[in-house]
């Protein structure tokens, strides 16, 4: 930091990052593979001359060198553009936030991790009825970073996560078939299944009825999706319009719709760093405080997600969704817990209200077309909708559609919220977030 | 960034710490040093400018005959392998292999270094970013983003058989995207070209781009037909090789490989010696000599990619292990445990010139770009995939672009059933692949979609 003041930048932060990380991978209950890895280094952010710019290196000693390189970028870009980039008002912030594990992975012994591996194995070997290779991946991590600006912010986070994926394979004829749920989240192993074996029954039933599941017959289908699918294409589609860099360069179909009723009155959507998810934290990358941000209320988009330098730009304050997973990458705007606000129905009346049609499981991903909100998503697995109850499996299959048009066909959303571990990857940076949300009722969802 | 010397000099520090006070004799030390300069435009104006610097060191070693795996950052690798042992829990589960002799006198693949990259100067960035920005600004109603990354890579290998491996390495990557707002109605398109030294200008791929969003612009008549012939772009055949016959190249997968048929049509290779492709370099990431190797001659299977954990009844290594993380600016990465990839593939081509192809045949869809690769099986050969850059070609012209539509097939029977190869090729990188593909123009009498 002084070094950059010597060098009379108008604005610095540095982010001092350590990740710790162990990998475990099983198969069927023996562990086949382990990695670890450790790793540690700084990231700068500098605005001089109007101009932002970001190095990270893993030692100190190269800083200087690399505040010098930001400082003539910064002089050669704004004579040929003058720079305009600046970041709004921010209260400066001191805190230190540390959150510890109950059950502390580091603190196991070989043995104690085996038995749990193969405690769970056991039990879903007991369930299941088809013939299936159980993949256990499990990742544990303690994040830590620290946070000084030149401004005065002085914050140090600490976070423990761990994620446990369940992958289960079974052959359909030629093809193999799988299914994979995630688990866990902010916390110790306190928070995986290891030690509540039956939150892994809705997995095992997947699994049981794929090898017997049909294909979907394309078209529109009034439908119910599942937490996990209602999440998806809520964050991919939508959250990603919301976020105010994207509006800001032109890949936002919500630009210019800020204030206009845009879905029904039961919609409203909310994004929150204080759920305890992947996607927890109490300051951003940028030292701000974390707030929760209503974003559509009652169907009327109500604001964007923010930076200090997109705040900036639109006239606003930060919502502190600036962010980055290491001190490697430049922050970007992100999510950190984005969903629907629950409403009051029951799981049975979103059901009874499509009557006839289909329940859309855990999403698989897709791509968007960010301009429009023209989607593709894909659906690990679905069941028919019988006269209100649910019926038989079917195999993996596509959503298409346009968001805004998505969104207007919401009829009801269940009054019960579910946390599962995410992942979002935007410009080639991964950052955790939470995969949140109720289940919702889409009418006419296109199929294939 | 630490010097040439420094990062060999580690290497060597580090082997010799493992076996003499750690009493680790069979051991691997993998250092990577890596830096990234980003900048380029952003809707009239200049991208954030970026400095990326990673720099750590992965080991491999056995103890009691187990293989264990761990990686550390490079500035604190000396104090942190004292603890390598108490960190390391469990063992790769694998049959024993030895860490592959490292050989001194590699043969070197030139033009894979350009000067003006590995010396990091930002006015490089600058200058071609400022270059594309003129572009942009005599274009009309077309506003062009783009990334310009210049990397630098330099790796040192050292094992137990007391030699080391040390490379460096530059890429060039330019991701284009044009966005053409008419009335109504906003298209894109994309271009992405990798390259080991900088080009000497970025206006032909710029107007190549523009060409491809106004032609977007167009919009033609939707499908009606559910099997028509389909002619599939090198970009587009690429992608759904990846996520169905890649996967059987590697010697993990070699049986099932074994038992399908291929067109006699049917060449692929895998070349990591052609100075020209993207992923050419001497070594792989174990210190292998990277080669030549023929993996389907004339339909027939002839041999699969390895490396040393998964070299099973083949003593020759083809040198295809490397570090990758997906999802990833830059996905080689020392915290990567190491597994087989290909380098650069080689589809082969055949005699008939696209536009020779074209006027000959009758009504078919030209396939650009596809997205949707989960949606695709190894396993069988299955994929659907959604088909967002498509043309209609009626009477050998291009007519108008297409809605995204989605195309159903199965990759085994389609390059079993006489696939026809076009003549001309392109190299790509598949979205999301650590690898290159040079792949020709592909084209099927018929293939099922849903409009």
């Amino acid at each position: 930091m002084k070094i950059a003041n010597e060098q009379g930048t108008s604005y610095t932060d540095i982010r001092c990052g350590k990740i710790v990380a162990k990998n475990i991978i099983a198969k069927n209950g023996l562990i086949v593979n382990e990695t670890n890895c450790i790793n540690s280094g700084y990231g700068i952010r500098i605005l001089s001359e109007g101009i932002e710019t970001f190095s990270s290196i893993t030692d100190p000693k190269f800083a200087e060198k690399e505040i010098k390189k930001a400082i003539s970028v910064s002089k050669l870009l704004t004579n040929w553009k003058k720079g305009i980039a600046e970041l709004a008002e921010a209260p400066v912030s001191e805190a230190e936030v540390i959150r510890k594990p109950k059950v502390d992975w580091v603190n196991l012994d070989s043995i104690e991790i085996k038995e749990k591996i193969t405690n769970l194995n056991s039990y879903i070997d007991e369930f299941l009825k088809v013939e299936t290779e159980i993949e256990t991946d499990v990742q544990l991590i303690n994040w830590s970073e620290r946070f000084v600006s030149s401004e005065g912010s002085e914050v140090f986070q600490e976070f423990p996560y761990v994620i446990l994926t369940l992958t289960g394979r079974v052959r359909k004829n030629s093809n193999q078939v799988k299914y994979y749920k995630s688990f866990g989240g902010m916390g110790g192993l306190e928070i995986l299944p290891f030690d509540h074996l039956d939150n892994t029954i809705s997995f095992i039933e997947v699994i049981n009825n794929l090898p017997k599941a049909t294909l979907i017959k394309p078209g529109l289908y009034n439908s119910v999706l599942s937490e996990d699918m209602a999440w998806t294409l809520n964050h991919e589609v939508f959250g990603h319009s919301l976020e105010a860099d994207n509006v800001l360069s032109g890949r936002s179909f919500s630009s210019g719709l800020q204030g206009m009723k845009i879905a029904p009155s039961i919609v409203s959507v909310i994004d929150d760093p204080y759920i305890e998810s992947l996607g927890y934290y109490e300051f951003d990358s940028e030292g701000v405080k974390g707030r929760g941000t209503l974003l559509v209320d009652e169907g009327i988009l109500t604001d964007f997600l923010h930076s200090r330098i997109t705040a900036a730009a639109m006239g606003t304050e930060s919502s502190s969704n600036y962010r980055a997973y290491s001190f490697e990458y430049l922050p970007q705007v992100r999510m950190s817990n984005f969903f629907f606000e629950p409403k009051d129905f029951k799981e049975e009346e979103l059901l009874e209200h499509v009557k006839n049609g289909l329940y859309i499981g855990d999403g698989l991903g897709g791509s968007s077309e960010p301009q429009t909100g023209d989607y593709n998503l894909d659906a690990q697995y679905g069941r028919e909708i019988n006269n209100g109850e649910l019926g038989n499996y079917v195999l993996q299959f596509q959503l298409s559609g346009k968001m805004l048009d998505s969104l207007s066909k919401i009829d009801c959303i269940s009054n019960k919220i579910l946390a599962q571990p995410g992942s979002c990857v935007k410009n080639n940076q991964r950052i955790f977030v939470g995969s949140i949300g109720p289940k919702i009722t889409v009418s006419e969802m296109r199929v294939s | 960034m630490y010097q040439d010397e420094e990062i060999k000099d580690l290497a060597t520090k580090v082997l010799q710490k493992l076996e003499q006070k750690i009493n680790l004799t069979e051991a691997e030390v993998y250092i990577q040093s890596l830096s990234h300069m980003l900048g380029g435009n952003e809707y009239r104006t200049p991208k954030v400018y970026q400095s990326i610097n990673r720099e750590g060191c992965a080991i491999r070693f056995y103890k009691n005959d187990n293989l264990y795996f761990a990686c550390f950052p490079l500035r604190t690798v000396l104090s942190d392998i004292e603890k390598i042992t108490s960190i390391t829990t469990f063992p790769i589960v694998c049959k024993k292999f030895e860490f592959p002799e490292i050989k001194l006198s590699q043969t070197e693949i030139s033009k894979i270094y350009d000067k003006r990259i590995a010396s990091m100067n930002e006015e490089e960035i600058y200058a071609l970013s400022y270059s594309m920005s003129n572009t942009d600004e005599n274009m009309k109603d077309i506003i062009l983003d783009g990334t310009i990354r210049l990397s630098l890579e330099r790796k040192a290998i050292a094992n137990t058989t007391q030699s080391i491996a040390f490379e460096k390495s530059t890429w060039c990557d330019i991701d284009l995207r044009a966005l053409y707002r008419g009335y109504n109605m906003i298209s894109s398109a994309e271009k992405h070209l990798t390259s080991r030294q900088i080009p000497s200008s970025v206006t032909s791929i710029v107007e190549d781009l523009v060409d491809d969003t106004v032609r977007r612009s167009t919009i033609s008549k939707n499908i009606s037909d559910l099997e028509l012939p389909v002619i599939f772009s090198p970009m587009a055949l690429s992608q759904i090789f990846s996520f169905t016959i890649v996967p059987k190249l590697l010697s993990k997968s070699e049986e099932s490989i074994k038992n399908l048929d291929f067109s006699e049509n049917f060449n692929l290779v895998d070349d990591g010696t052609v100075p020209g492709l993207p992923n050419s370099t001497a070594f792989d990431d174990e210190g292998v000599s990277q080669s030549r190797t023929n993996i389907i001659n004339n339909g027939i299977f002839m041999t699969s990619l390895n490396n040393s954990q998964y070299t099973f009844g083949s003593n020759e290594r083809t040198g295809n292990s490397f570090r990758i993380k997906m999802f990833e600016v830059f996905p080689r990465t020392y915290q990567a445990y190491p597994d087989v990839f290909p380098s650069n593939l080689i589809v082969g081509e055949g005699d008939i010139p696209l536009d020779e192809f074209l006027s000959d045949s009758k009504d078919c869809i030209l396939i650009k770009s596809t997205q949707g690769y989960m949606t695709a099986d190894f396993h069988s050969g299955t994929f659907k995939i959604s088909a967002n850059d498509a043309y209609r070609v009626e009477k050998g012209e291009i007519a108008g672009a297409l809605p995204t539509f989605d195309v159903i097939g199965n990759m085994y029977q389609i390059l079993k059933d006489d696939p026809i190869f076009l003549k001309e090729r392109k190299v790509v990188r598949p979205e999301n692949t650590p690898y290159s593909i040079l792949a020709p123009f592909f084209a099927t009498e018929k293939t099922t979609i849903f409009p």
